[in-house]
């Protein structure tokens, strides 16, 4: 099933939960809040996604060191290349194909 | 080789667009990686026509290490990703593929781990994941942060792929896999790793995550403006409807 279908046929059913209940007879404030309900229902989630992000940027990981090694890897990489003669003053000639 | 064990040998994809600074250290990181654990690899560079002399680095570096383990494929300009893989893929003879960023900020060393992991339970994908305990980044601000969070746990949340790093491109594929998935996948840009994953998914493929650092060196220059955003949102909406 399509990632579309599969969403909208959730809000299919919370849609036709929510109509089947408003046909109840209820008292007013009842009737209020399920009125209300899909509003409650969509700010609860938006704060769930929001708390959801606070919570991933908060916990995403800094490494410096992680480029402080990069850096010290990348000069063995340079001195092996000019080792290999692949940079420096008297590069290799290139293959011919 | 080990006795009574299965070998793989691993073909690591490098798409590259002016990478010459770059791909002589990459290469030499490779190398190294794979040689010091005896590992059989082969390094298959994709150079979309580079102006600024990558083939001849590649081509001196075949000199210096060997032209079997490193093999250039030309392209005649910029035609994307997805493609750059198909193109890498049939020229690829290893049973397994890496795909990774040519710039250095996927380092070479985590590829033991991802082998590791793939091994455990003869995964068919493994991803590398900055949201893991162990992972992370490096040289991103308060801003690059929020973007990249953000984007990453609305997808989730629309796609439920059950990867924590859906727009990450350090993965590990059985071959036969990623030349499956790269036939169908249509999506450009961030677009299209996660698309890579949802159809992963959808096929039934496993999919095992080991945790990666991300280092960014030339933060300023790969700024996510709106024009990115709004590219990652299109996309986001296409595989809501296509997959």
């Amino acid at each position: 099933m399509l990632r579309i279908s599969r969403l909208l046929s959730y809000a299919a059913v919370a849609a036709a939960l929510w109509i089947g209940v408003l046909q109840l007879d209820l008292s007013g404030s009842a009737r209020l809040a399920v009125i209300a309900a899909p509003f409650a229902a969509l700010v609860l989630f938006g704060l769930y996604m929001l708390a959801l992000l606070a919570h991933g940027v908060a916990t995403y990981r800094d490494c410096p060191d992680e480029a402080e090694s990069l850096q010290q890897d990348i000069a063995w990489a340079l001195s092996e290349l000019t080792a290999r003669g692949v940079i420096g003053p008297n590069p290799l000639p290139e293959v011919s194909e | 080789m080990a006795k009574g064990k299965r070998t793989h040998k691993y073909s690591v994809l490098l798409p590259t667009y002016n990478e010459r600074e770059n791909i002589g250290i990459i290469v030499a990181m490779l190398v190294k990686t794979f040689e010091s654990r005896n590992l059989d690899y082969e390094i298959v560079i994709i150079d979309d026509n580079s102006p600024d002399g990558t083939q001849e680095v590649v081509k001196r570096l075949q000199t210096a290490y060997s032209s079997e383990k490193i093999v250039l494929r030309t392209r005649p300009g910029k035609l994307g990703l997805g493609t750059a893989y198909v193109y890498g893929l049939k020229h690829a003879t290893g049973d397994f593929v890496v795909v990774m960023d040519a710039d250095l900020s996927h380092h070479p060393k985590y590829i033991p781990d991802f082998i590791a992991k793939q091994a455990e339970r003869d995964a068919d994908i493994v991803s590398g994941t900055r949201y893991a305990r162990e992972g992370g980044v490096s040289g991103w601000d308060f801003h690059r942060k929020l973007t990249s969070c953000g984007a990453n746990i609305l997808a989730a949340t629309l796609l439920q792929p059950n990867v924590s790093d859906l727009t990450g491109s350090f993965r590990l594929y059985r071959k036969s896999v990623l030349t499956e998935l790269v036939r169908d996948c249509g999506s450009r840009g961030y677009a299209f790793q996660m698309e890579m994953m949802v159809r992963a998914r959808n096929m039934g493929a496993t999919i095992d995550e080991v945790p990666i650092v991300f280092v960014d060196r030339l933060y300023g220059d790969s700024k996510l403006g709106g024009a990115e955003i709004w590219m990652f949102l299109k996309g986001l909406l296409w595989l809501l409807v296509t997959t």
